[in-house]
């Protein structure tokens, strides 16, 4: 492992109380343009170089009027700032640490770290992008539960994550796994995953778009209907009790509730529906468990990703041995289910699965503004 | 029938409690359980979706004719400075009832991997309630359902403290209030948070189901302190506030 400098340089912040052209949608621009004096369309001109051509600093927007430009650089900030780290592993998997403006108590907004992690893989390069500063559903195994919740990500800093890293134009697939509960942040998720697939945004293909819930009803209901992007639902134990103690969610959203959500819902030949579940020795592994997983999700076209768990300091869980995930994939494969074991990436950087946490930078931070 | 879709419910009356803490309450359409969540909402002032629903716990017990809803007001907040200013036959959206926590239901009576749900009741359990992380566990009291229970409430403040009336006279030595402000030498309060307690407590007995609601860092920071006791991490279920 590795630190390596960011590229390019962390710029100075913008100011934030200037909205973000990042992140904008095409009736934002629209707005935009109206208030920089410019013609309608020129909202469309404002979208494709910001979204087609990356030029965030509308100085430099040569199609439109001189006064144009002056107005709208007065009026936003470009929402666009580089990593202030990237820490890269020996499997070629990269940290990239930000930072992150969220609303603190009154007006004031608070400094904040967050992660992304970009897996390169073969002819694949995945960024794992966060939706959350910490996370507010405290799972038993993840270290992003353990540092409680600071705040919410805007669009423009989620996407951020995307635009900044120096490997942007060679991602060919975005995961909201990183730190954070998409569905607990959905009105920004749902903002991102427009900006990331409509025509006037980065036109990207939904099915490249991974979003992953722990099973927040609600947020689900929504998300399935207004994106077409796949989903990724974390399961872990088919049985109440025991994804309770895993999993508070639990308690207020129950798995019976999430299946029938799911089989309600028409996902067609495209749309893809995952089931996340990672492996603890001799809590989860055993043939009651595939069978009951057989018979909650009978019917359902959907798939596993087994997960090797990468032990977080004091867990009481304990991984379970790679013959014994081996032997899981090949049950569930026995019963009629598609069943893959994920590839463990950058866990010597603490970038690997439910290993993300700015827990102790931000105790810095909060430190060193005492 | 439980109704978990969106619809309008009215008001009956909302008192104000000590600091920022406020009881609403509402009609009941509907039958539930213990331990059960409401999901509340308002229309957006100016039109437009309504906000997002908040989970609450159900605060009332399960054959009363009403809803309690337990809650305090978030300054910054979207929702609970709304909330705080709803009085007799206003109207607010409701969903729910939902969720299963502390229900009994199915109770893991044993630790380990063969651990297997059961249906005996909740007897002997812990319950680590933080701030209005209280409410579930009134709930279960007010329905008869607080037998050999203990009590851990942790509030910031003596007047953030709730149902403790009701407490005393059913949980007696077995309920335990911790509050970092409380005057000191009053002995009705622990002086420091549930973990501090948790961690010194002897004779609690650290063998039985536990039960934790609050948000999420009391949550996390609860669950550590038992595991750090020697609870096992199948025994202990949480609720978060989100």
């Amino acid at each position: 492992m590795s630190d390596i400098p960011a590229s390019p340089p962390a710029p100075k912040r913008p100011a934030p109380s200037l909205p973000s052209l990042l992140g904008m949608e095409i009736a934002d621009f629209g707005e935009l343009a109206g208030q920089a004096g410019l013609p309608g369309f020129a909202a469309k001109q404002l979208a494709k170089w910001v979204y087609e051509k990356r030029i965030f600093d509308p100085l430099a927007m040569t199609d439109l009027p001189k006064q144009g430009r002056e107005s709208l650089a007065a009026l936003v900030s470009s929402g666009t700032h580089a990593p202030v780290k990237a820490t890269e592993s020996k499997d070629g998997t990269k940290k990239y640490l930000f930072t992150a403006e969220v609303q603190g108590s009154g007006a004031k907004t608070r400094s904040r770290f967050i992660e992304a992690a970009y897996i390169p893989d073969r002819d694949r390069a995945t960024l794992c992008v966060s939706s959350q500063v910490g996370c507010k559903m405290g799972c038993l195994f993840c270290a992003t539960g353990r540092q409680g919740f600071q705040g919410q990500l805007s669009a423009a800093e989620i996407l951020n994550q995307v635009v900044s890293i120096p490997e942007t134009a060679s991602l060919s697939n975005i995961v909201f796994m990183g730190m954070g509960e998409p569905f607990d942040n959905l009105d920004s998720v749902l903002k991102v995953l427009r900006v990331l697939t409509s025509p006037w945004g980065f036109a990207w293909s939904p099915r490249r778009i991974t979003v992953s819930t722990v099973g927040v009803l609600p947020g689900l209901r929504r998300f399935l209907d207004e994106s077409e992007c796949h989903l990724a639902v974390s399961l872990h134990s088919p049985f109440h009790d025991e994804r309770s103690s895993l999993m508070p969610v639990e308690s207020a959203y129950e798995l019976p509730e999430l299946v029938a959500m799911i089989r309600g819902f028409d996902f067609g030949r495209q749309r893809r529906i995952s089931f996340e579940y990672i492996l603890f020795e001799g809590l989860n592994d055993s043939i009651r468990h595939v069978n009951e997983i057989a018979r909650l999700l009978n019917g359902v076209n959907c798939r596993f990703n087994l997960i090797a768990f990468h032990a977080i300091p004091d867990s009481p869980l304990k991984p379970a041995p790679r013959s014994r995930l081996e032997w899981f994939r090949d049950e569930l494969n026995r019963k009629g289910f598609t069943a893959t074991i994920r590839a463990s990436r950058g866990e010597d950087i603490l970038a690997a699965c439910g290993l993300l946490s700015t827990k102790e930078l931000s105790k810095a931070k909060a430190g060193e503004s005492l | 029938m439980a109704s978990p879709y969106p619809r309008l419910l009215k008001v009956l009356s909302q008192r104000r409690l000590g600091g920022t803490l406020r009881l609403l309450v509402i009609e009941r359409d509907s039958a539930f359980r213990a331990g059960q969540l409401l999901g509340l909402s308002l229309p957006q002032e100016g039109g437009g979706a309504p906000i997002a629903p908040r989970l609450y716990s159900i605060a009332s017990g399960e054959e009363e004719d009403r809803w309690e809803i337990l809650y305090s007001v978030e300054e910054e907040g979207l929702l609970t400075p709304r909330l705080s200013l709803l009085g007799a036959d206003d109207t607010l959206i409701v969903e729910g009832p939902s969720g299963n926590f502390a229900s009994g239901l199915t109770v893991a009576t044993q630790a380990g991997p063969a651990a297997m749900p059961s249906a005996r009741p909740p007897r002997g359990v812990l319950w680590v309630g933080g701030g209005t992380g209280i409410a579930p566990f009134v709930s279960l009291a007010r329905s008869g359902r607080a037998d050999g229970a203990t009590l851990i409430h942790s509030a910031s403040r003596p007047e953030l403290f709730y149902a403790t009336e009701l407490f005393e006279g059913l949980l007696g030595q077995d309920y335990h209030r911790c509050c970092r402000r409380a005057p000191e030498g009053d002995a009705r309060y622990f002086p420091g948070r549930a973990t501090d307690f948790i961690a010194k407590a002897e004779g609690l007995g650290f063998e039985r189901a536990c039960y934790i609601c609050g948000g999420s860092e009391f949550v996390v920071d609860t669950r550590a302190a038992l595991l750090a006791r020697g609870l096992p991490y199948s025994l202990i279920h949480a609720e978060v506030y989100f």
